[in-house]
């Protein structure tokens, strides 16, 4: 299928059959051949760019023990940029007939004209020779399941659900993809990608206890959705009747989905080279510098980004079809790059590059397993995961939020039991260097962007209110 | 297996967005049928003044506001537009829109006559609230294409007659009106308007002072170009040395503030510095545009205007490329030299170049592209890497010698500096009184 996908000849007359018909995305040709047209609907010159987001997904959703939703969607989304003498606009349509993308290539150029003109901007575009990488995000598995298949899957979770007399809810859904970006300056890339995810929910029947388990990856048969139903349902049933315990600073462990959840905003909103050198976010150092260079996490932690990434590989370039670059954001707790566009690497740094920033991240760890570090801890909280994470205070990346899903009291090296949620009131920068103890590394459920992240033993963590949530 | 209709419906929705998007733009009966508000009619002339100019030169167009003036074709749509609306049909909201656009389509008497009804509504009637309504009138009107002076200093006169409880507002309406007369040209009415901002602002509470301690820097920073160009140099350093303590005293010595407001002060003291001086040799690695005698600058016979630009600046700097070529076009057949000075970044547009790859793209791009009537003088940065990887330029010596946060230095024909100022159409007339006065 996926030789299909890039190699398929399709004339324009038979896009709307490709569709609806066997092949459920956009083939490499067929978005060649809209974009054609999108190029020839072009009025006053300029130059023109298409970005088009062409999926297939199928999804099951269920709760209260009961399938309550399911869908199989195809969709194509076309972005239309044009441009002239600096000045820019952009429309979107998500229909594929001719007056449509004439349509939106109109409005595209109607918008245009409230721009101011810089007679002299040129193209930010790479250039149209850069290579990017070939990650195995493909899976033809994955793309073969069907909406029917997820079902019996959801079907296998809430068995065992009922059987203990608990509700659960979950989700689960694969999807097909194609992610395709042309310009008139030749630039053209277009690449097929495959995900799956499935996140589970586990609660008893008075609300007292909860538990959950989720992941997502490229590769549907990389998922055990039976054992992570297991975790959800064994979580819940040792969350149940929680004691109160007073909120405070305490050592804790923090499941990697933990460490995820808090951690991700700073790759999600806070990399940006240029914010930081005009004094805004986290990694601002006034002056118009950055904190490129300054030691920030503790000296064992590495934070990196590869498209290449076995466990961790993402699509290989942006929505500008600017390449995505193996790179170590963070090394040894140092701060050694944030992104930054080609404008930026050719103007600030004399480098005809940009270093674009996927949201995609590896954290390194260690060799601890969470057993040990539960025996090695004379007094910690075990937490499953966060929820409502609110970002409070940009510069220091300060967040709150709440627990959830299992929360567990930790005395003398033993689990002793479930406690109350806490509001939280920390921030990543803080708890990244009060680590203790590091666990192997591995996949979380993160759909918008990949993590592999590890467990965390921290110290000092900050829990700031007793919260009334399961 | 579901199948959603979601997505076509979708469409559906896009596609009657569209259609109305598009009616909108094209030469329907009404165009405007969507504007339901006078400000809508604002946005609408200012598009169609951008549409008018969208495929000719910026650098031909591109005016002060006291002599520019929006193209009839803008006033056509905009009078259409405004047909709809009347002073009794308008929310109290919109009312200061109404009659600035009344002013902007020339029908003033039906703009006084919306104002007076703004002026007279209850939500005006407290002091604080109708002087802020005056002094919005009066920025409205200086900063119109073209300025309505005539008008702005009626509704002044109204604020200043309220004396030290409208001290605000009297500081801020001065100020407005004071920049809006620099850009005309009118030194001596900047002057004067200037000082009654300041006296107004001396009136006012210690909290408001700090508040507005930005906004006085600024005022200073006009005040003392007005000083320089009535007196000299020298006076307009007195002027900003007498104010210093003035402003610095706001704000406690040691605290970040503080040191913004002093390195704000400084930077407008160091323009001032070199006037008076006598100008230094100009360098090049490379010499563009030249012909015999044109290395040995300023030249000695006639005054020389000194510029300094990035090649990279772009349409950012065509408002100044318009007001070089204007006042050379007037100004030449009297004898006056131009000389750009320009230094290497590591890239020309949108690639990495040798030095001596940009030096040639970049004089070219002044002499050939840009055409104009200048010497360009090209210099090779020397540049180090800091420690995240930027580049960082050393002064070229043309730098050292001329860079004081303006891009233009008149030099008369003794060799002396005689004027130091942001080409901009906003400072035209200044620089045309400053050569008028060399010749």
């Amino acid at each position: 299928m996926l030789k299909s996908l890039l190699n398929t000849s399709v004339s324009v007359a038979e896009l709307s059959r490709m569709v609806d018909g066997e092949q459920r995305f956009l083939s490499r040709e067929a978005c060649k051949a809209i974009a054609d047209k999108i190029f020839s609907f072009a009025e006053g010159g300029g130059g023109t760019s298409v970005g088009i987001n062409t999926n297939w997904r199928a999804n099951v959703r269920w709760g209260r023990n009961k399938i309550r939703s399911g869908g199989d969607l195809q969709e194509t989304s076309i972005t239309v940029t044009r441009s002239i003498r600096g000045a820019a606009g952009s429309a979107t349509t998500n229909k594929l007939d001719d007056e449509s993308l004439t349509d939106c290539v109109r409005r595209a150029e109607a918008l245009m004209i409230f721009q101011s003109e810089n007679p002299e901007q040129y193209p930010d575009t790479p250039p149209v020779e850069l290579e990017h990488t070939h990650p195995d995000i493909w899976s033809d598995k994955t793309y073969g399941l069907t909406a029917e298949v997820l079902g019996a899957v959801s079907d296998e979770s809430i068995t065992p659900s009922e059987a203990k007399e608990f509700i659960s809810a979950g989700y689960v859904a694969v999807r097909g993809v194609g992610h395709a970006v042309l310009n008139t300056s030749g630039l053209f890339r277009y690449f097929p990608y495959t995900t799956a995810e499935f996140s589970m929910t586990a609660r008893n029947r008075k609300g007292t206890g909860s538990g959950w388990a989720g992941v997502d990856f490229n590769q549907w048969d990389r998922i055990d959705t039976k054992k992570l139903t297991e975790i959800a349902i064994d979580k819940c049933e040792r969350s149940q009747n929680p004691f109160r315990v007073e909120p405070g600073r305490y050592t804790a462990i923090l499941e990697p989905q933990a460490v995820s959840d808090m951690f991700s905003p700073i790759l999600d909103r806070a990399m940006d080279r240029v914010m930081a050198e005009q004094g805004m976010g986290p990694f601002a150092a006034g002056g118009g510098n950055s904190k490129i260079g300054q030691q920030l996490l503790d000296n064992r932690v590495t934070i990196s980004a590869d498209p290449m990434d076995p466990d961790c590989g993402f699509v290989p370039f942006d929505w500008a079809g600017e390449p995505y670059k193996k790179v170590n954001w963070f090394e040894n707790g140092i701060l050694k790059e944030l992104s930054y566009n080609r404008w930026y690497g050719l103007t600030q740094i004399n480098e005809d590059s940009a270093l674009s920033n996927s949201r995609a991240y590896r954290m390194s760890g260690g060799t601890t397993s969470i057993e040990e570090m539960i025996s090695s801890s004379e007094r910690a909280i075990y937490v499953t995961r966060f929820n409502g994470i609110n970002l409070v205070d940009f510069p220091s990346m300060l967040m709150s939020g709440n627990t959830r899903d299992g929360l567990w009291l930790i005395e003398r090296g033993k689990i002793t039991r479930p406690i109350q949620n806490f509001r939280i009131t920390e921030s990543p920068l803080f708890f990244m260097n009060n680590i203790v103890q590091f666990g192997v590394p591995q996949r979380v459920y993160r759909p918008s962007a990949p993590a592999v992240v590890p467990a965390l033993k921290v110290n000092d963590f900050s829990f700031t209110g007793m919260m009334d949530a399961v | 297996m579901l199948k959603t209709g979601l997505y076509s419906a979708m469409g559906v929705v896009l596609a009657g967005i569209s259609s109305v998007t598009l009616s909108a733009q094209g030469s329907s009966a009404d165009e405007y049928v969507r504007y339901s508000v006078p400000g809508q009619c604002i946005k609408a002339i200012q598009r169609l003044d951008d549409q008018y100019w969208r495929d000719k030169r910026p650098d031909t167009v591109t005016y002060g506001p006291e002599k520019d003036s929006i193209p009839a074709m803008a006033l056509q749509g905009g009078k259409a537009c405004a047909s709809r609306f009347t002073i009794d049909n308008v929310p109290e909201k919109e009312l200061l829109n109404l009659a600035k656009l009344y002013w902007m389509l020339g029908e003033d008497q039906k703009a006084s006559a919306v104002a007076t009804k703004l002026l007279a509504a209850p939500s005006y009637s407290d002091q604080d609230a109708k002087t802020y309504m005056l002094y919005n009138l009066v920025s409205s009107l200086a900063n119109m294409k073209p300025s309505r002076f005539d008008l702005a200093n009626g509704y002044l006169t109204q604020i200043d007659n309220f004396g030290k409880s409208a001290a605000w507002h009297r500081s801020l309406g001065n100020f407005s009106y004071s920049v809006a007369m620099l850009k005309a040209g009118n030194v001596d009415s900047s002057h004067t308007l200037a000082g009654k901002a300041v006296t107004a602002m001396r009136e006012m509470e210690i909290s408001d002072k700090i508040d507005l301690a930005s906004v006085k820097l600024t005022l200073y920073s006009i005040l003392s170009e007005v000083v320089s160009l009535q007196k000299s140099a020298g006076a307009a350093m007195n002027f900003i040395d007498s104010v210093e303590l003035e402003i610095l005293k706001l704000r406690p010595q040691g605290t970040r503030d503080y040191e913004s407001l002093e390195s704000r002060v400084n930077y407008s003291r160091s323009p001032y510095k070199l006037l008076g001086t006598s100008a230094m040799p100009v360098a090049a690695d490379k010499w563009f545009g030249i012909q015999v005698g044109d290395t040995i600058l300023p030249r000695s016979d006639v005054p020389t205007f000194i510029f300094l630009f990035s090649h990279a600046c772009g349409g950012r700097c065509y408002p100044s490329f318009a007001t070089l070529n204007r006042v050379y076009n007037d100004y030449s057949s009297k004898g006056l030299k131009y000389v750009v000075l320009s230094s290497t970044g590591g890239y020309y547009r949108n690639k990495l170049v040798v030095p001596s790859a940009e030096v040639d793209s970049a004089g070219k791009y002044f002499t050939e592209f840009l055409k104009l009537p200048s010497v360009v003088a090209m210099s090779e940065s020397e540049f180090v890497k800091i420690h995240d990887g930027r580049r960082r330029n050393s002064p070229s010596i043309n730098s050292r010698n001329y860079s004081r946060g303006r891009n233009g230095i008149l030099v008369g024909k003794d060799g002396v500096v005689k004027l130091v100022v942001d080409v901009s159409p906003d400072r035209e007339r200044v620089i045309r009184q400053a050569l008028d006065r060399l010749y």
